[in-house]
C-alpha cells in the first residue's frame, strides 16, 4: 500500500493505507483522533468536517490520494480557542454530534482574510451542515459572538 | 402522593449513591440523550446532600451498576428520575447526619453540613467519606424524610453548564468513539422492510469480497466483518447488491389518509364525557410518517468472553434491551451487561436497540470484540419510523359561541414498539435469526401511566364536553415506534386548529376564545405571558406574513407551553420569529430547559413544514439527506423563551412540550395570513397553492 505523508495538527504523519481510503477513517482509526464524526458518508451532513490547507473539507469523502503534503487541522488540534469558548458560553449543543464539524467550519470561515460575514456564515452552514436537535439558533449566535471577538 | 416507580423498583440507597473521600458517585438509570439530564440530576443530588455540584460523579445506564429505571423517555426524567434522586439523597443525608452527630458527640439537630462537611458549632469537620463505615445504605429508603425547601438550594434553579459538553465538542464523547482492543468493524445487510427473508445469498462469494474477514449468517440475519472500517463499508455496499429479499410488498396509497383508511381498526373510547357527536365544524388532519433521521449513525459495540456478553449501546432503555438480547441469544439475564454511551440525538425509538443485538450476534459468532454502525440508508429504511396518523375532529358551539360538542377520533399506526413493551422481543434481527423471537402484540394502553401514546394530548385541556376515540392499526407492514411527543404532535395540531376555527366562526379573538374555555390558572397565565411577549393580537395580514398561536399542557400532566409563531410567505414558508412561555414547575436548570424548548420548537418547525417519509413497494425510501430535507441553517427564526416563576411547584417534564403547540401555531399562522387551513402535514407551499384551486 502507498505511504501518505501529510501534517495533522502541525505534526508530520505517514500512513500506509489504500489511496482511496477516506481521510475520516485514517484520522479516527489510524491516528486516534475521534473528533471528526461519521454522519452520512456522502458529504451531506458536515459532521466530519476538518480543515485542509485552510478550507473546510468533508473528511468522509476526501480520499487519501488527495492528502499528500497537505496540512489537516481537527478539533483536537484547535483546542479551546475563542470559537470553542463561544460555543460553551452559549451552551450551543444538545446531543453535540454535529458540533465538532461545525466548529471546524466556523474556524475556517473566521480565519479567512477578511473573515466571513454573518450572512456568509449562515449560507455556509445551510449548505454544508445539518443539526437535528434544533440548536441552530444557539450555534449561529455562538459563531456570531466569536466573529465579533475576532 | 403517587408512588415514584424509580423508587419502588430501586428502594435501596446503596444502589444510587456511594461516597469516597470528597467524591460522591451518583448512579442513575436515566441517560444523557442531549437533553442535559446528567447535569440536572447532579444539581438535585448536590443540593440535597449539601455538596458542590462538581463533587458529584455520574454513572448512568449500566445494567450491572445502576438502578433500573426502564426507559429515558416521555419527559419524565426530571419528574421521576430526579424525584427519586432527591428522595434518596435526602434520606442519605439524614443518615449521615446521625452518624456525624455520634462522632461529634452531639445531637443530629446540632449538626450542620457545609460543602459536604458535617460540623457542630463550627467544630468537627467530618466528611461523607469519613463516615462511610458508620452508615448503612442497604436499608431501604425512608420516603418520609422531607427534601430541603427551595430556599436552601444552591445549584437547583441555576444555569449550571453541562459538564459532558467539552469532551463531546472537542474529542471523544460518543459511543462511536469507543475502541475495544482487537475489535473488528462490522456492517449488517438488512431487509428493506418488515417480514422479508433473505434469498440468493452466496456466502462464499461474500467471503471472497476484498477486506472481508467473516461472513455471519443466522437465518435471514447477515453481517460481514473487516479489520478496517472502510473495508467493511465497501464490502457491505457490494453485498447489498449481491443478495435479494423476498417478502410482502408495501401498499402504495396517497395521501396518507387513504393509506390509513385501508386498515381495519376498531375505535376504543379514551374519554367519554357525554354525547359529544354532532358538531358542525369538521377538520380531518393528518401527519405523515416521519424519520428520526439522527445526524449520527446508530452504533454498538459487543464483546463475548467466557459466556458473558458486554454490549455498549446508545439505547434509551438499556435494561429492557439487555433482557431482549438475553432472550434472543438464549443467555441468562445476568450474563448480559449493557452499558450506555451517548449517541447522536434521535428523539425516540430508532435503530439504536436493533444495532446492539446485531453487534452481540456478530461478536458471538466471530469471538472477537465488534463495533457495528448502520448506514445512512439503513437509518431510514430499517429503523422504526414515527407513525402516520389521522385525526377527525368535530365540534360545535351553542348560541353564545361556547363549545358544547367535541369529538376527537384518531386512527394510525403504533407508537409503542420499544424493546420491553409487551411480552415479545421488539428487535428486528431477533425476528430474522434461525431461531426467531416473536415481536410483542401491537397495543396502546390508553391514558395511563404515561399519558397515552397515539391518544397523547387528545383529551382537550379546554372546558368542553369531549369524546375521544382511538383506532389503533395493529397491522405491521410499516415498522413504526416512538418519536418525540408521540401523538401529541398531531393531536395538539388538531385541537388548536379547531380552537382557531371556532373562534373565527364566533367572531372572537383566538387568544380570548381560548381563555374563555380555560379554568386552570397556570394555563391562562402562560397564554397571557406569550401574548405579552409577542404583542397580541396580530395586525390583519396582507398575505405575506402570518401569526399563529398554539397551546397545550404536555400529556395533560406535564409542562404548560404556549407558542406564537410569525411567518413570512413567498415561494417558501419561513418562520421569522417564535415566542414560547412555559410553566415547568420548579426548574432545575433554566438554561437546559430553554435549550429543550428552543430545540423542540425548531424540530417541530422542521417536521411540520418540511418532513414526510415516503416509501416504495420495497420500503421506506430516503437513502440520503437530499431525499429527506430537514430545517436548514438559513431558515432559523429569532427565538424567545420565558419560563414562568413556579419554583415552589413540583418539576414538570419539558422535553416534548413545545412540539404540538409549535405545529399548531404554524397552521394557525398560515390561516391568519391567507385564510386557508392546511390540514395535512407537512404544510408546504404546494399544499397552500392547491388550497386556492
Amino acid at each position: 500500500m502507498p505511504e501518505h505523508r501529510f501534517q495533522v495538527n502541525g505534526k508530520p504523519v505517514a500512513v500506509d493505507v489504500d489511496e482511496a481510503t477516506p481521510l475520516l477513517f485514517v484520522l479516527r482509526n489510524d491516528l486516534g483522533l475521534k473528533g471528526a464524526k461519521l454522519g452520512c458518508g456522502s458529504g451531506h451532513c458536515g459532521a466530519c468536517t476538518v480543515i485542509v490547507d485552510g478550507n473546510p473539507v468533508n473528511a468522509c469523502t476526501a480520499p487519501m490520494w488527495s492528502m499528500n503534503g497537505v496540512s489537516v487541522e481537527t478539533v483536537e488540534g484547535a483546542g479551546r480557542d475563542a470559537v470553542f469558548d463561544a460555543f460553551l458560553d452559549a451552551q450551543a449543543a444538545q446531543c453535540g454530534y454535529c458540533i465538532p464539524g461545525i466548529l471546524m467550519s466556523a474556524r475556517a470561515l473566521l480565519q479567512r482574510d477578511p473573515p466571513a460575514s454573518a450572512d456568509e456564515v449562515v449560507a455556509h452552514l445551510a449548505e454544508r451542515h445539518i443539526c437535528r436537535c434544533g440548536t441552530h439558533r444557539r450555534i449561529l449566535d455562538a459563531i456570531e459572538a466569536a466573529r465579533q471577538a475576532v | 402522593m403517587k408512588p415514584n416507580p424509580s423508587l419502588t423498583s430501586n428502594p435501596v440507597p446503596a444502589k444510587w449513591l456511594s461516597f469516597s473521600g470528597a467524591r460522591v458517585e451518583l448512579r442513575t438509570g436515566k441517560v444523557e440523550i442531549g437533553q442535559g439530564i446528567g447535569i440536572a440530576l447532579k444539581q438535585i443530588a448536590a443540593d440535597e446532600l449539601c455538596v458542590p455540584v462538581d463533587c458529584v460523579d455520574l454513572v448512568a445506564g449500566d445494567t450491572h451498576l445502576t438502578p433500573d429505571e426502564l426507559w429515558t423517555s416521555a419527559s419524565i426524567s426530571v419528574e421521576i428520575g430526579g424525584g427519586a434522586v432527591r428522595t434518596i439523597a435526602a434520606d442519605v443525608r439524614e443518615r449521615f447526619r446521625v452518624a456525624a452527630a455520634r462522632r461529634l458527640n452531639t445531637s443530629p439537630d446540632a449538626v450542620v453540613i457545609r460543602n459536604g462537611v458535617f460540623e457542630t458549632d463550627g467544630v468537627g469537620g467530618v466528611s461523607y467519606g469519613d463516615l462511610v463505615a458508620d452508615v448503612d445504605l442497604t436499608v431501604p429508603v425512608d420516603t418520609s424524610i422531607a427534601p430541603l425547601p427551595p430556599v436552601h438550594h444552591r445549584a437547583v434553579g441555576q444555569p449550571v453548564p453541562r459538564d459532558d459538553l467539552p469532551a463531546k465538542l472537542n474529542g471523544a464523547g460518543f459511543i462511536h468513539d469507543i475502541a475495544l482492543d482487537g475489535m473488528l468493524h462490522a456492517r449488517v445487510i438488512l431487509p428493506p422492510r418488515p417480514g422479508c427473508t433473505l434469498e440468493n445469498c452466496d456466502e462464499a462469494f461474500l467471503r471472497a469480497l476484498p477486506g472481508v474477514r467473516d461472513v455471519v449468517r443466522d437465518g435471514s440475519f447477515l453481517a460481514i466483518t473487516s479489520e478496517r472500517e472502510e473495508w467493511a463499508i465497501r464490502a457491505a455496499e457490494k453485498a447489498e447488491d449481491l443478495v435479494s429479499w423476498q417478502g410482502p410488498k408495501l401498499p402504495l396509497f396517497s395521501p396518507v389518509a387513504d393509506l390509513l383508511d385501508r386498515y381495519d381498526a376498531s375505535p376504543e373510547p379514551v374519554l367519554t364525557e357525554g354525547g359529544s357527536d354532532g358538531g358542525d365544524v369538521v377538520l380531518r388532519l393528518t401527519r405523515p410518517f416521519l424519520a428520526h433521521a439522527s445526524v449520527g449513525l446508530v452504533c454498538a459495540l459487543a464483546e463475548f468472553k467466557d459466556e458473558r456478553l458486554t454490549v455498549w449501546s446508545q439505547s434509551q432503555g438499556v435494561f429492557p434491551l439487555g433482557v431482549a438480547i438475553a432472550r434472543t441469544l438464549d443467555l441468562s439475564a445476568h450474563a448480559v451487561r449493557v452499558i450506555h454511551a451517548p449517541g447522536a440525538g434521535c428523539y425516540g425509538h430508532n435503530g439504536a436497540d436493533d444495532v446492539a443485538l446485531e453487534a452481540a450476534l456478530i461478536a458471538r459468532a466471530v469471538q472477537r470484540p465488534v463495533r457495528l454502525v448502520w448506514t445512512r440508508a439503513q437509518e431510514i429504511q430499517a429503523a422504526p419510523a414515527g407513525p402516520a396518523m389521522q385525526v377527525t375532529l368535530t365540534a360545535g358551539t351553542d348560541t353564545n359561541g361556547r363549545i358544547d360538542r367535541w369529538s376527537h377520533k384518531i386512527n394510525g399506526f403504533t407508537h409503542l414498539t420499544r424493546p420491553g413493551w409487551g411480552d415479545g422481543v421488539n428487535l428486528a434481527s431477533a425476528w430474522a435469526v434461525a431461531s426467531p423471537q416473536e415481536p410483542s402484540q401491537t397495543a396502546d394502553p390508553g391514558q395511563v401511566p404515561f399519558g397515552g401514546a397515539g391518544c397523547r394530548n387528545a383529551p382537550p385541556i379546554y372546558d368542553v364536553p369531549a369524546q375521544v376515540d382511538y383506532a389503533l392499526i395493529k397491522e405491521r407492514s410499516f415498522r413504526t415506534s416512538a418519536l418525540r411527543a408521540l401523538g401529541a404532535h398531531l393531536n395538539v395540531f388538531a385541537i388548536e386548529s379547531m380552537m382557531d376555527e371556532l373562534a373565527e366562526r364566533t367572531g372572537a379573538d383566538p387568544l380570548a376564545y381560548r381563555l374563555d374555555h380555560l379554568t386552570d390558572p397556570r394555563a391562562i397565565a402562560v397564554l397571557k405571558r406569550v401574548a405579552d411577549m409577542a404583542g397580541w393580537p396580530p395586525a390583519p395580514s396582507d398575505g405575506t406574513t402570518g401569526r399563529g398561536l398554539g397551546f397545550a399542557r404536555y400529556k395533560n400532566s406535564a409542562a404548560y407551553c404556549a407558542v406564537i409563531c410569525d411567518l413570512a410567505l413567498d415561494e417558501r414558508v419561513t418562520v421569522t420569529s417564535a415566542w414560547a412561555a412555559v410553566d415547568a414547575g420548579q426548574v432545575i436548570n433554566p438554561d437546559g430547559v430553554r435549550n429543550q424548548i428552543e430545540g423542540g420548537i425548531l424540530q417541530s418547525i422542521s417536521w411540520t413544514l418540511h418532513e414526510e417519509l415516503r416509501w416504495t413497494e420495497s420500503g421506506f425510501d430516503a437513502p440520503d439527506w437530499e431525499a429527506y430535507p430537514v430545517l436548514g441553517f438559513d431558515e432559523i427564526p429569532s427565538l424567545e423563551v420565558d419560563l414562568m416563576d413556579a419554583q415552589d411547584a413540583p418539576p414538570l417534564g419539558v422535553g416534548e412540550c413545545a412540539t404540538g403547540p409549535t405545529a399548531a401555531a404554524l397552521g394557525n399562522a398560515i390561516k391568519q395570513a391567507l385564510g386557508v387551513r392546511i390540514v395535512d402535514m407537512p404544510l408546504t407551499p404546494d399544499k397552500i397553492a392547491q388550497a386556492f384551486v
